[in-house]
């Protein structure tokens, strides 16, 4: 019987609810404000680039300025920096942009503390040209803000004024500004007396506020392109791509401050400085500020990325800020494969000191859940601590085993499930059990992850005798297939493009329809029993983008070097283009998927959205893994092993001063809330109670159940995944009240500790020393021997409480409720 | 391709150092001047730009949040909701003053507050007196005296030939000019207060051209005058953006038009009296036309769809077209009822005239199209403009694609016959027909007019809509001021 008294002195023995201290447990100290450090002496200064072409009337760009310390320290000036020039070539604007004069060869002068250096200027051409709308017209509307979503790129538009979002669609924005009421926004006769030019200035009165004046470089472009009578021209080459200088910000301390530059490049072979076109933002703005004019600002330690926009095209820098890290020294650490030593590579560059390897039994624990699903038995616990092999062996032996044992079947096979979305309100309850075995026999197969892809996509014939066809009961839409194909094969959110173009990708809307096009040709039959034939039909049936009201044409969102047999079946090139080596997302992002599943953060995270404004926190480390994956021929066990054979991976948990407020290196382990079936399974484990789910056969796990429409009350409260959608956030790992509740008072737990087969009345029963039983129950919840002091002040309560299946009850429930128990660490 | 005279705004350009307010990529903002504050502040070139950068988005004419504009000295003195926003002298007492200072002033809302050197100025403008300088003739800088002085043609919204035939009023900018065909005058230039002109219409009779239109975001305009004296005879101040779609009823009356406000009225010619409103539209009212016993009125809106009221009393009686199928963002743009019947021709976004009753026959369904007689061959682009020959035989239409144009002739009854004008290559925004049925004129986005045969579409003559003078060299300046 637990009394709640008792309860509660354990409480604070056993350091508290685990679930009520969870958030302070994942919470991140906030590093102290940084001192901005001693006055700094240059001893050069550098500039970038070294020698400047400029191409056109309008083409002015701008360079950085870098300041290189006598300790070889190197920070940007450019904000402090003087530009000047005595060349007739090129003048110098008020920004601090080089611009054209006449064609020629001429110098500027750089000037910052103290320092000087020239560089030299290459005008091309200075010839008078005409404003181009889709080059220069548009990114201002983009970049003052007229198009965003919550202005005239709105759905509806604004006062009647509706551009496209973002200006993805250069001639709807044309003829809304040209031919809309008959021309009412451009005035040629007086171009300053342009309603577009009025409403920016506040001439005339504007709910989106003043964004620019008469003076400025924005409103005298558009007045020019206005008075040269707003011409178009609709094959005025498109940027390719953006590139951002420096493409990996280094800031020392807090307040130091770096510009970026922002070259555009066009198909026509040209490139635009467009620092003032394009669109910053910073990921995370209490690491850095990126201002509109590009100037990122270090505000605390910490790693951030600044986003670009221009013209549809993103683009990432990811920012470092160091602090300061004065007493930081770097010690050799041990380094099991190239996963150490990648890891370790930005370890060092980030002034970050990795925790020491776990102990044995929090090595074992981790491994087991996140190996097998469920934690170690006392048995395991104690033979491996008998095992006196060193410790590197001794561990690649144990995860070896570990990926040979059955429980590494139902784990993953649960993941793919969930992933799949395998559920018996699409498929049937026949249907979800064929599924499940068809993924649980390619798990146990160790199936190659690209054939795994394969079968699913090109699937055809009856769902009962193929049940990878099952895929295409489960969604049912060219549409929908495709969105669960990009986000589980791609790591990337397509979903996001159907009504409008990706507001953070290159992704168009066109290409939402011509990718779903690829399962247009998915005919499905009825059969008897439930059952549906899946083939593939002669003529597909069109997938219509409702934007041109036309069907959309089959075709790949990007082409990559790998061969596509055209004359296959749209499944079966959509297949072989989506497993190619060559594609940069298949093997990419599954590998960043898994790696979550071991440390709770992917390399870019989260792990399916991948996109170019969410950048990898280790890029080397993602492409290394890859590489080796797909040299492997895709195999997943080896991915596994490679990963947890790494010293990365075995850290222990706790952290110290260099690497405390590390999140996103894999300086020291995470804890991760158990998963909903994991949790149910080690509270059976833990107490010794027997198994009895509703719906399967006595003994099954929570993790073998087929579906979650197999109703267990516990595991919904705890998260397990509905199976409505592919994303991996799902499966929920939050901590809510009714949770605590349940674990504080619920039945499950209650019912499992008092259960008479269970570890503690037989252990009682058989007869033992209370040390005896406390180790027994230590074993059994936390996987590991009481330490010392829990075993003296676990002895002590035992004494004074008297009744030793009471007291045991007691110790196990806190146990359970304490964060050893509900974190996998 | 400027105007040589004093413009409206350019004054703003002047006064630009005070202005520097949080913008995206503002100019420079001058050092504080001490003595500034001491200086006597301009209400025109100062404080009123400051008002309308940071205020007269939410505090204007059309949206007057809390009941106050800020677009003028006596809506200030007049104030809001919670009473007057000036206490003249006293800038403590000034609510105006109370709600933008502090530590968190409550206004601008969700937006950075006004700069110190802002609320300074002011404070000081309130201080001496709150007095308003406007410059008298800054509305009136284009005149009949000083007509508008084009570089190229301006962009033509609208055309109408006289009942005679002999004359041709065109759109213009701040001006309608009404051309002679036959050569023997120069252009008669009916120079108004629009900025802007949407609509251009010959009474019956010919005796008064009404035109419609305004200056955006600020007001909309009736203008009605006597042609042969080029003399205004009404001026009708409406609104707070343009009026659009003027139309005549039969003996000349009575003028009916839309608005941005998304109204219909209709004014008396005689007075210029509004007898008649209608709200039933939800988007702006761009064309209307007179039943043919005139005790109707049938309207076309942005909101895509074609509506009834009754003349008098502007009682709305019912949806022509609740929503035009297949009616792209745009919505219906013109209409005009057949000479001779109950029926009306409606163009809009989707590319397709339309003829329809006017009068229900049948019970209404919900998304129904009864009233539809037919279609006609559809135009690339969006069309812009519709004008019914006299016997209603035939018809002209002109459309848009931004980065082109077209005109064609159809006749009412047999929808396989066009004509289509050849050798456009503009947007065509206006379009007429003859009053003798032989000729149509086309116009729009590149300013010059087609006079084109009716028959064969063959263009007969080309000139600009205004009179253009050679561009001066780029080195001039912007007209400021003066």
């Amino acid at each position: 019987m637990i009394t709640m008294t008792n309860a509660l002195r354990w409480i604070s023995f056993v350091c508290g609810l685990g679930l009520l201290l969870a958030s302070s447990a994942l919470a991140q100290e906030q590093p102290a404000a940084e001192s901005t450090g001693p006055a700094r002496t240059f001893t050069a200064i550098e500039v970038y680039p070294p020698e400047l072409t400029l191409s056109s009337i309008r083409d002015s760009r701008r360079v950085l300025v870098t300041g290189v310390m006598s300790d070889g320290q190197r920070i940007d000036l450019s904000s402090r920096a003087t530009v000047s020039t005595q060349s007739p070539v090129c003048q110098v604007d008020a920004a601090g942009f080089v611009a054209p004069v006449a064609a020629g060869e001429g110098v500027i002068t750089v000037e910052a503390e103290g320092q000087k250096a020239e560089v030299k200027v290459h005008v091309t051409s200075a010839d008078p040209i005409n404003v181009d709308f889709i080059r220069e017209v548009n990114p201002i509307l983009s970049k003052v803000g007229c198009n965003q979503g919550t202005c005239h790129g709105s759905q509806a538009g604004k006062n009647g004024f509706k551009l496209s979002l973002r200006g993805y669609d250069s001639v709807y924005d044309y003829r809304v500004l040209v031919d809309d009421i008959s021309g009412r926004r451009f005035n040629r006769s007086e171009p300053s007396q342009s309603l577009m030019l009025l409403k920016p200035t506040q001439g005339v009165p504007h709910e989106g506020g003043f964004l620019f004046d008469e003076e400025s470089r924005y409103y005298k472009i558009l007045e020019q392109w206005i008075a040269e009578g707003c011409q178009y021209k609709p094959d005025a080459a498109r940027v390719t791509g953006i590139e951002v200088y420096p493409p990996t910000p280094l800031l020392q301390l807090r307040h130091d401050q770096q510009q970026l530059i922002v070259i555009a490049k066009y198909a026509d072979g040209t490139t635009r400085d467009v620092t003032r076109e394009a669109v910053f933002d910073a990921s995370n703005f209490e690491v850095a500020t990126v201002s509109k004019q590009g100037l990122i600002t270090a505000v605390q330690r910490g790693e951030a990325a600044a986003l670009v926009r221009f013209e549809g095209n993103y683009a990432a820098a990811p920012i470092s800020i160091l602090g300061n890290r004065d007493g930081y020294q770097w010690a050799p650490q041990p380094e099991h494969n190239y996963i150490d030593t990648l890891v370790n590579g930005k370890l060092q560059r980030m002034k970050i000191l990795p925790s020491a390897a776990a102990d044995d039994a929090e090595f074992l624990r981790r491994i087991s859940l996140d190996i097998s699903g469920v934690p170690s038995t006392s048995e395991e616990v104690l033979a491996f601590a008998a095992d006196l092999t060193d410790p590197v062996t001794k561990r690649a032996a144990m995860v070896d085993k570990l990926l040979s044992s059955p429980m590494y079947v139902e784990h993953w096979t649960l993941k793919w499930s969930d992933l799949l979305l395998n559920r018996r309100k699409t498929v049937t309850e026949r249907g979800v059990w064929a599924f499940r075995n068809w993924i649980r026999q390619s798990v146990a197969g160790n199936k190659s992850f690209d054939q795994f892809a394969k079968e699913l996509i090109t699937a055809n014939g009856s769902a009962y005798e193929n049940p990878a066809a099952n895929y295409f009961r489960i969604a049912r839409e060219p549409k929908l297939v495709m969105e669960n194909m990009t986000q589980v094969f791609l790591g990337t959110r397509f979903n996001c493009n159907q009504c409008h173009d990706h507001p953070f990708e290159r992704w168009t809307q066109r290409q939402y329809y011509e990718l779903s096009a690829y399962f247009a040709d998915v005919g499905r039959r009825p059969l008897p029993e439930g059952d549906e034939f899946i083939f593939t039909m002669a003529s597909p049936a069109a997938v219509v983008n409702p934007d041109t009201n036309q069907p959309a044409d089959p075709r790949f969102p990007f082409t990559h070097a790998g061969a596509i047999d055209v004359a296959s079946t749209r499944r079966e090139q959509l297949a072989q283009w989506l497993i190619a080596k060559e594609n940069p997302y298949f093997a990419r992002s599954i590998v960043n998927r898994y790696w979550s599943y071991f440390f709770g953060r992917g390399i870019i995270d989260p792990v399916d959205d991948i996109r170019a404004g969410n950048p990898a926190s280790n890029p080397e480390l993602l492409d290394a893994l890859t590489k080796d994956f797909v040299d492997s021929g895709y195999d997943l066990k080896k991915l596994i092993r490679t990963i947890c054979n790494s010293a990365t991976y075995q850290r222990s948990l706790e952290a110290g001063q260099w690497n405390d407020d590390d999140t996103i290196n894999f300086s020291h382990a995470l804890p991760r809330r158990l998963s909903a079936e994991q949790l149910y399974d080690a509270i059976i484990q833990a107490t010794g109670a027997p198994r009895a789910l509703p719906g399967v056969p006595a003994g099954f796990r929570a993790s073998e159940l087929p579906d979650s429409d197999v109703e267990v009350a516990f595991l919904d409260m705890f998260g397990r995944a509905p199976r409505e959608s592919p994303c991996e956030c799902e499966r929920t790992s939050d901590v809510s009240l009714g949770q605590t509740l349940n674990m504080v008072n619920g039945p499950t737990i209650g019912d499992a500790i008092a259960h008479p087969q269970g570890v503690i009345a037989k252990t009682v029963a058989a007869g033992t020393t209370n040390e005896n039983l406390i180790e027994t129950i230590y074993l059994s919840a936390l996987c590991r021997k009481p330490s010392p002091e829990e075993s003296t002040r676990a002895v002590e309560y035992f004494a004074t409480a008297g009744d030793a299946k009471a007291a045991g009850e007691d110790l196990m429930w806190a146990l359970i409720n304490s964060p050893g128990f509900l974190f996998n660490r | 391709m400027k105007i040589r005279l004093p413009v409206f705004f350019a004054l703003s350009i002047a006064a630009g150092f005070v202005l520097a307010a949080g913008g995206v990529e503002s100019a420079q903002a001058a050092p504080q001047d001490a003595a500034a504050a001491q200086k006597k502040i301009s209400y025109y070139r100062t404080v009123r730009p400051i008002l309308q950068r940071r205020c007269s988005g939410c505090h204007f004419d059309g949206k007057r949040e809390g009941g106050l504009s800020v677009v003028a000295v006596s809506e200030l003195l007049k104030g809001g909701e919670a009473g007057a926003s000036l206490a003249v002298g006293k800038p403590d007492e000034s609510p105006l003053i109370q709600r933008i200072s502090g530590e968190k002033p409550d206004m601008p809302l969700n937006s950075e507050p006004l700069t110190a050197e802002q609320v300074l100025t002011l404070r000081t403008w309130i201080e001496q007196g709150a007095e308003d300088d406007t410059p008298a003739d800054v509305v009136q800088s284009i005149t009949a005296e000083r007509p508008p002085v084009y570089s190229s043609p301006p962009v033509v919204t609208s055309m109408d030939y006289s009942p005679d035939g002999k004359l041709l009023a065109v759109s213009g900018y701040h001006e309608v000019l009404v051309h002679t065909l036959d050569g023997s005058a120069p252009p008669k230039r009916l120079v108004g207060r629009s900025h802007r002109i949407e609509s251009v219409v010959f009474s019956p009779n010919g005796q008064v051209l009404a035109v419609a239109g305004g200056t955006p975001s600020l007001f909309g305009e009736v203008q009605l005058w006597n042609v042969a004296e080029g003399k205004l005879l009404h001026s009708i101040i409406l609104s707070y953006d343009t009026m659009f779609g003027l139309s005549f009823n039969n003996d000349g009356t009575l003028v009916a038009f839309g608005g941005a406000d998304n109204r219909v009225r209709v004014a008396k010619v005689e007075t210029g009296e509004i007898v008649m409103r209608m709200d039933a539209h939800s988007d702006w009212v761009h064309g209307t036309t007179f039943s043919l016993k005139n005790d109707h009125l049938i309207s076309v809106s942005r909101d895509r769809s074609m509506k009834l009221a009754i003349v008098a009393g502007g009682q709305f009686v019912d949806n022509i077209t609740s929503i035009t199928p297949g009616a792209l963002k745009g919505g219906l743009v013109d209409v005009q009822r057949h000479p001779t019947q109950e029926m009306v021709i409606s163009v809009g976004a989707d590319g397709e005239p339309r003829m329809y009753k006017i009068f229900r026959e049948q019970a209404r369904q919900i998304g129904d199209d009864f009233n539809l007689v037919r279609a006609f061959q559809k135009l690339p682009g969006r069309l812009c403009d519709v004008d019914i020959s006299t016997s209603g035989s035939k018809f002209i239409v002109g459309s848009s694609t931004a980065v082109g144009g077209a005109a064609r002739v159809y006749l009412t009854e047999d929808p396989a016959k066009i004509v289509d004008i050849p050798g456009l290559t503009a947007p065509v925004f206006a379009v007429s027909f003859r009053p003798d049925e032989l000729q149509v004129a086309v116009s729009g986005f590149d300013g010059m007019i087609r006079l084109c045969n009716a028959e064969t579409g063959a263009v007969e003559n080309t000139f600009p809509a205004a009179p253009v003078t050679p561009a001066t060299p780029p080195a001039a300046t912007p007209a400021a001021g003066g």
